[in-house]
């Protein structure tokens, strides 16, 4: 468990930057009481709740905003703030320096930003309590449900922050970000889209059985409950069927080498390392064994061992290549 | 002379804006047309089905000029805020331009120049869509830009006499979070601001972004929004000129 090492490495940081997270609360407070309070007198009561009597306008809204922020509040930890950690500050250079591993620094990361989350949301649900939106105690359960939010978020953001190459590749973090939270029910019911995409939306939220019979059975590999084959677009088929054929490593092929080049000599490293047969991770145990050709835990390994490359290529010293990259910055900087 | 030096600045800032415009669309024009759809077509079906007395009818006609004012508010204050503040550490662009025979104030008056540029240009963009979704009339474009460009500049313009002063990044932030957004969230923006209690409604009579909102929605006085608009752009110039100087030539 020395992951819990680095959760409580962070909870000691934040011991004197609280009011970060009194700023995490500020934001959705504010869209309550404008949104929620201000366009709730606009709007009156809302009747389309499932299965409940209608409700006032700020009372619908305050449990979206919760979800909000449960998932905003584990997602900048792992995208803003890892990437901080991870090419400004590089503080888990020196954590890997101690007996602490790649595997610990990644579940270390997402544990606190699931904590910081959780306590996010649960300062939020206090918030709300004492406005009177909460009617009932079983209000509570949605602390345990914010802390979902925020794990899959705080994965889903330890992944993407191995794709970045700057500050600047967050503005895409955004560019989904900000659609889901306005597209997805958060300030009205789902009953104001038009049919068809209600019924595809909510076929995604029922139950799995019905969700799996709705895909068709598909000819390839009866074997498998699920294959990217069956349900993925035509591009994204042929994408995945040629990585898994050609390529063994877990990397898609350093396909924006040029294009990362110039960039900063670590991250070169870490896209256009398959390339180069030999060097010492190679026949390390660091490459996820892959377990089949394709299929959920693939993709997890995959997606672990993008994780664990990118902590471990912000460390390790590369070779002459990098060295040449860390004189050449070094005579700029002087 | 201080007008011709002050292209010069303007010229760094859109030698790397052309480089750089991809980038910027996201947040100055994808960002505000993303709300003007879910909050204008999704939440506004919610409140003309509640039969809301609005000026300018549709919740849709309501918010579009809101907002369109509300993100030339955050590009004036994006545009003011952080790059002030890195081209006055040691290394930025401010510190090249005052050895040559540039005067600080002449560096400020291209700053703001550029950031004219830009209020106009993503204001304009914004507008467009605006005017195709339905929700600003053709008619009254031209003043709804002015709007957003004056409020665009009465945030940039003190924004950029306190950024340079400002000493860590974190005050930056502070200031967005702790007065930019309570002034989006409150000034008529997503409401009429007469739904709001007694003393807040005052209050609000103050904050430039609802001039900015009424202009663009073609609401109240021309003449009393534009000079109010007026006051903060003059007022942080002039108090820019001071800053700027204080802070390059000590």
């Amino acid at each position: 468990m020395s992951a819990a090492v680095l959760v409580e490495r962070n909870l000691m940081i934040y011991k004197h930057t609280w009011y970060v997270l009194l700023a995490e609360i500020f934001e959705p407070i504010l869209y309550l009481l404008s949104i929620g309070v201000g366009i709730g007198v606009l709007v009156g009561t809302v009747t389309d709740v499932p299965g409940g009597d209608p409700v006032s306008y700020a009372s619908y809204v305050a449990p979206a905003l919760l979800a909000t922020a449960a998932m905003n509040g584990a997602m900048n930890e792992t995208t803003f703030a890892m990437f901080g950690k991870l090419r400004t500050d590089r503080t888990f250079e020196s954590m890997l320096a101690t007996p602490l591993t790649e595997r610990d620094v990644a579940l270390g990361e997402i544990g606190w930003a699931v904590l910081r989350g959780t306590v996010v949301s649960f300062a939020f649900l206090a918030v709300i309590t004492a406005l009177g939106l909460v009617h009932s105690p079983w209000a509570l359960l949605v602390v345990p449900g914010a802390a979902l939010i925020a794990f899959a978020f705080a994965t889903a953001g330890v992944v993407v922050v191995t794709f970045l190459r700057d500050w600047q590749d967050m503005q895409y973090i955004q560019l989904v970000m900000l659609p889901m939270f306005l597209f997805a029910t958060t300030f009205y019911p789902l009953s104001v889209y038009p049919g068809r995409s209600r019924s595809w939306s909510s076929a995604c939220r029922s139950t799995s059985r019905s969700s799996c019979s709705a895909i068709p059975p598909s000819a390839s590999s009866p074997r498998r409950s699920w294959s990217p084959r069956s349900t993925w677009p035509p591009w994204a088929r042929s994408a995945w069927s040629s990585r898994s054929a050609d390529s063994p490593a877990p990397w898609p092929a350093d396909r924006d080498r040029s294009a990362s080049a110039h960039r900063h000599p670590r991250f070169r490293y870490a896209r256009s390392a398959p390339a180069v047969p030999k060097t010492w991770w190679s026949q390390s145990e660091s490459a996820p064994r892959r377990t089949g050709n394709g299929g959920p835990a693939a993709r997890l390994a995959w997606c672990g061992g993008r994780v664990r490359m990118a902590i471990r290529g912000a460390v390790r010293p590369e070779g002459a290549g990098r060295r040449a990259g860390v004189a050449a910055e070094g005579i700029r900087r002087a | 002379m201080t007008t011709i030096l002050a292209t010069r600045e303007f010229g760094y800032w859109w030698h790397r804006y052309l480089r750089t415009w991809r980038g910027t669309i996201v947040i100055s024009v994808a960002n505000p047309l993303l709300f003007v759809t879910a909050l204008g077509f999704g939440l506004g079906q919610l409140v003309d089905q509640n039969g809301a007395d609005l000026p300018g009818g549709s919740y849709l006609a309501f918010i579009g000029p809101g907002l369109l004012a509300a993100s030339a508010m955050q590009m004036g204050f994006i545009n003011a805020g952080g790059p002030v503040f890195q081209s006055a550490l040691a290394g930025g662009n401010y510190r090249s331009a005052v050895t040559t025979p540039m005067e600080p104030a002449d560096i400020l008056t291209g700053h703001l120049l550029f950031t004219t540029f830009r209020a106009v240009l993503d204001s304009a963009a914004i507008l467009l869509v605006l005017v195709v979704f339905g929700s600003i009339g053709p008619a009254s474009a031209p003043r709804a830009l002015l709007g957003a460009v004056l409020t665009a500049l009465a945030f940039a313009t003190p924004m950029a006499a306190y950024a340079i002063t400002v000493d860590r990044p974190a005050k930056l932030s502070a200031a967005f979070r702790f007065v930019i957004m309570p002034v989006y969230m409150f000034s008529g923006t997503f409401f009429p601001a007469e739904q709001l209690p007694d003393g807040l409604r005052q209050l609000v009579w103050l904050s430039p972004l609802w001039h900015g909102a009424e202009l663009c929605r073609g609401a109240g006085d021309l003449a009393v929004h534009v000079l109010v608009l007026l006051v903060p752009i003059v007022a942080g110039y002039l108090a820019g000129r001071r800053t700027y100087t204080r802070r390059l030539t000590a």
